[in-house]
């Protein structure tokens, strides 16, 4: 993959060469510039997780320092470490603030600095009589002419290379990983033992020093630095570049820099290439500015809209999906033929687990068929792709009124997928959904978790709960639950009482299980999906609301379905009980006909 | 300077007017393991969050090998030997298991950006060390063929593997576990027991907060119970359980059944 992304580097520049076309020779060197400096951006945004919207401020920063510096004679290639010094000083000045503020606020401050250079520009231009911008003429390293033409063309290839391998370098080793880890959670990331921030602000200043000398090379190719180009159009150009051609991604990026910068000119070539005598190229040609901006606006959001990740990220979930295709092709016979004869040793004798579980699996039929009549969730067949993978099988599952049902399993059998599965959840997480989900008689298949919700059908995920952001009371208030009902919680739950006005973010793991559970009770479920019910509760807890739970179900005569790692609490609880394997039912029964000694030794490996 | 590892004296911490932790004190002794226990949200995190340095007390002093910690930021005191594993897994999504596991050991060496950029040699080298020590983790709690996934994509219970994974490798000298065995399996609890009695014979000292009573009483020697922030019992593991306040604040257990033998696990 990554060779082929090289190749295809390596052929477009040859081509590009040895076309001979001055126009597209040149549209490609700023291609690359601005592609240097969407990766400066995204060095910052995608890998460091600081938004910025300050390219262009950092850009005009090197154009200035490196014009002004070639004008009073200095030598273009210090001129342009100048530039990277520059760039970096104004990275710190940019970065502290970044110490404390965060996301919209964080990316005010960046803007700030957008409006903070192009004014300085402006007064350095009155001051020195340079109206029209400072002139960056005749600016040359050793042989090369840095101004639009094919060596210069040749050195932007080559720099851009350097820069994508020693980008590459970077992400790979430990500071992608310190990186990383502050933009998921600075906070842990603290404990684990990295200063946030120390490499917030090494990330700030190489990224800005980067994007600066892009900013220097733009002055030198186009041959004058006027502040009125690093508008904030200019600055929102690449955070277009970076949207489209997805964050996180090198081969993204440039893709996005060559997309956003080259279709203006496509777009403004075949306007002219129109008959003149048509009316519509006088109106085009007169528009072409409105036109282009509008496009920008409409492949924004389309890409907002369907590919948020932008093209790298749509990428990475093909290759993905291919080479687990590729994968399961020759794997999928060898492992439907085991199971095969897992199943024919079965009948011939086999354990006396699996002659049970033969023995449920034909009672079962005969049940089913009945079930489903008057079922309150009747799952056929479900399947579950995540990224190509297979969480999921082939899953049949009843529920009836009343009824409550466990799912067991060891970890990766496909218990949480069932479930987020069955209520829509991985709707949004764009993985495939295959079979028929039938609740009270409705196919809920392909329905958003908003509407199951709706419909009566309630999951507590084991993970992300909660809002962390709104109080306890808010977390009620938001499903306009009634006052008796929230007492009733809270007489269950004593704690949360005390703890009302608290942000969730701030509850413990087991006070977060808690006014998740209390805000389900509260949404007057038809079924009710509790995945991994003890999570993080204390022993007390646990009786407590196990007692609870029951009551509720009985008095509300709904539907329950438990995932559970806890096999004698859910044996306790459970009318009937699911066995998962591999994304399959093992076996299924009431609790007393399955073994528990062998469920724990053959099903939970324990 | 006396050797204990760590030292909690008298420290009280506050959100929002709501008292978390109340005047808690707590002593450990090198090579030892002491297990916290409490009813849910009694402070059993916070009074973790307060020894990594994440939240300052109110009043009281924490040492840990002798250096107060009252001016360090989480990422000094890690340095200091502290390695922490986490409630939640669902902070760090983005991680190939591989990686996370390096990450225990980044603070370790001095890291310089420079020669990063510029290709040293000794980079590379220190790289590839590290990926070979994190897989051979990997490899002693049995999960090397997970390590180039990404953890979103693994279950619940071999995520907090891979994060107790990625603590040893640190090589602490003071290990704080935040319910290890939460949203685990019966085997994946018997893989993390195995994990924390071969730590129990080098010279490392261990706090470890779980609901699993069963799991505490097999492998610590003191035991702690917290609820609403304050000490309620310490001492041997026997004690505690037997207290009568542990009894009805954390097991759900009224006092009449108290003779009885040891909660649910």
């Amino acid at each position: 993959m990554a060779v082929a992304g090289w190749l295809l580097f390596v052929v477009v520049a040859a081509y590009l060469l040895l076309s001979n076309s001055t126009f597209w020779i040149y549209v490609a060197g700023l291609t690359i510039i601005f592609a240097i400096s969407a990766l400066g951006l995204d060095w910052i945004q995608g890998r460091a997780g600081q938004v910025s919207i300050g390219s262009a401020g950092f850009m005009a920063v090197g154009a200035f320092v490196a014009a002004v510096a070639v004008e009073k004679g200095v030598p273009a290639l210090a001129a342009l470490v100048l530039a990277a010094l520059a760039g970096g000083f104004t990275g710190v000045l940019v970065g502290l603030p970044a110490l404390r503020l965060r996301g919209l606020y964080l990316a005010l401050a960046t803007l700030a600095l957008q409006f903070i250079t192009m004014a300085l520009g402006t007064e350095y231009e009155t001051a020195s009589g340079q109206i029209a911008g400072v002139p960056a003429l005749n600016t040359t390293i050793g042989p090369i002419s840095l101004t639009a033409g094919r060596s210069f063309f040749v050195a932007l290839v080559i720099l851009l290379a350097l820069v994508i391998i020693v980008l590459q370098r970077l992400y790979r080793r430990a500071p992608g990983r310190a990186w990383l880890a502050i933009k998921e959670n600075e906070m842990s990331a603290g404990i684990i033992g990295l200063n946030p921030t120390r490499w917030k602000l090494s990330a700030f200043v190489a990224s800005s020093a980067l994007i600066s000398v892009s900013g220097g090379l733009l002055g030198f190719y186009t041959l004058r630095v006027d502040s009125e180009s690093f508008s904030l159009d200019f600055a929102i150009t690449f955070v277009a570049i970076v949207i489209v051609g997805g964050l996180g991604s090198i081969a993204g990026v440039i893709t996005g820099a060559a997309l956003i910068t080259v279709t203006p000119y496509l777009l403004s070539t075949w306007t002219s290439s129109l008959p003149s005598n048509l009316p519509i190229s006088q109106w085009l040609s007169s528009n072409i500015d409105y036109i282009n901006s509008g496009f920008y606006g409409i492949i924004l959001l389309a890409f907002l809209l369907f590919q948020p990740r932008g093209i790298g990220g749509a990428s990475r979930a093909l290759r993905l999906r291919l080479i687990r295709r590729l994968d399961r092709t020759p794997g999928a016979e060898t492992a439907v033929a085991s199971r095969a004869a897992g199943r024919s040793s079965s009948t011939a004798g086999g354990t006396p687990a699996s002659r049970a579980s033969a023995v449920l699996g034909e009672r079962k039929l005969t049940e089913h068929s009945e079930a489903v009549e008057n079922a309150l969730l009747a799952v056929d067949g479900l399947g579950v792709y995540r990224s190509g993978a297979c969480a999921v099988d082939s899953v049949d599952l009843t529920v009836l009124p009343g009824e409550v049902v466990a799912i067991l399993g060891r970890n990766g059998a496909g218990k949480t997928s069932t479930l987020r599965g069955i209520s829509g959840f991985f709707l949004t997480e764009r993985s495939r959904v295959t079979g028929r989900i039938m609740f009270q008689g409705r196919d809920i298949r392909g329905m958003s978790p908003m509407a199951t919700a709706k419909l009566g059908l309630v999951l507590v995920p084991e993970r992300e709960k909660v809002f962390p952001n709104l109080t306890v009371a808010e977390h009620f208030r938001v499903i306009g639950a009634p006052r008796s009902e929230i007492d009733r919680t809270f007489e269950l739950f004593p704690q949360l009482a005390n703890r009302t006005q608290s942000e969730a973010g701030l509850l413990s793991g087991g006070e977060r299980q808690m006014l998740a559970l209390g805000v389900a009770f509260c949404m007057k479920p038809k079924l009710l999906m509790v995945d991994e019910l003890s999570l993080g509760l204390a022993p007390g807890a646990v009786v407590r609301l196990t007692a609870a739970l029951k009551e509720f179900q009985q008095q509300a005569g709904i539907g329950l379905i438990l995932v559970e790692q806890n096999v004698s609490a859910a044996m306790e609880l459970a009318d009937r009980v699911y066995v998962l394997e591999a994304g399959r039912v093992e076996s299924s029964g009431r609790p007393s006909e399955l073994d528990e000694e062998t469920l724990l030794t053959t099903t939970l490996g324990g | 300077m006396d050797n204990k590892i760590l030292e909690v004296s008298g420290v009280t911490c506050e959100f929002g007017g709501i008292r978390a932790v109340d005047d808690i004190s707590i002593e450990v002794e090198p090579g030892s393991i002491l297990g916290i226990i409490g009813p849910n949200g009694a402070g059993k995190t916070v009074l973790l969050n307060l020894i990594n340095g994440v939240y300052k007390p109110l009043r009281g002093s924490i040492q840990i090998f002798g250096t107060p910690t009252k001016r360090l930021r989480p990422d000094q005191v890690a340095r200091l030997g502290v390695a922490r594993t986490f409630q939640s897994t669902d902070q760090f999504k983005e991680f190939r298991a591989i990686d996370y596991v390096m990450l225990g050991g980044f603070y370790q060496q001095y890291r310089s950006l420079a020669a990063c950029i510029l290709g040293f040699n000794i980079v590379a080298k220190r790289e590839r060390a590290e990926s070979r020590r994190a897989l051979e983790m990997l490899e002693q709690l049995g999960l090397a063929h997970v390590a180039t996934e990404q953890l979103s994509q693994l279950p619940y219970g071999v995520q907090k593997q891979i994060d107790l994974a990625r603590a040893m490798v640190a090589e602490p000298r003071l290990l704080l576990l935040d319910e290890p065995t939460s949203g685990t399996t019966s085997s994946e609890r018997t893989a993390i027991a195995e994990v924390l009695k071969n730590l129990g014979r080098s010279d490392r000292t261990v706090v470890v907060v779980d609901h699993d009573v069963r799991f505490l009483s097999g492998h610590c020697e003191q035991l702690v119970a917290m609820s609403y922030g304050r000490k309620i019992a310490a001492g041997s593991v026997a004690d505690v359980l037997a207290d009568r306040g542990v009894r009805e604040a954390y097991l759900g257990i009224p006092a009449v059944e108290a003779a009885e033998e040891e909660g649910p696990a």
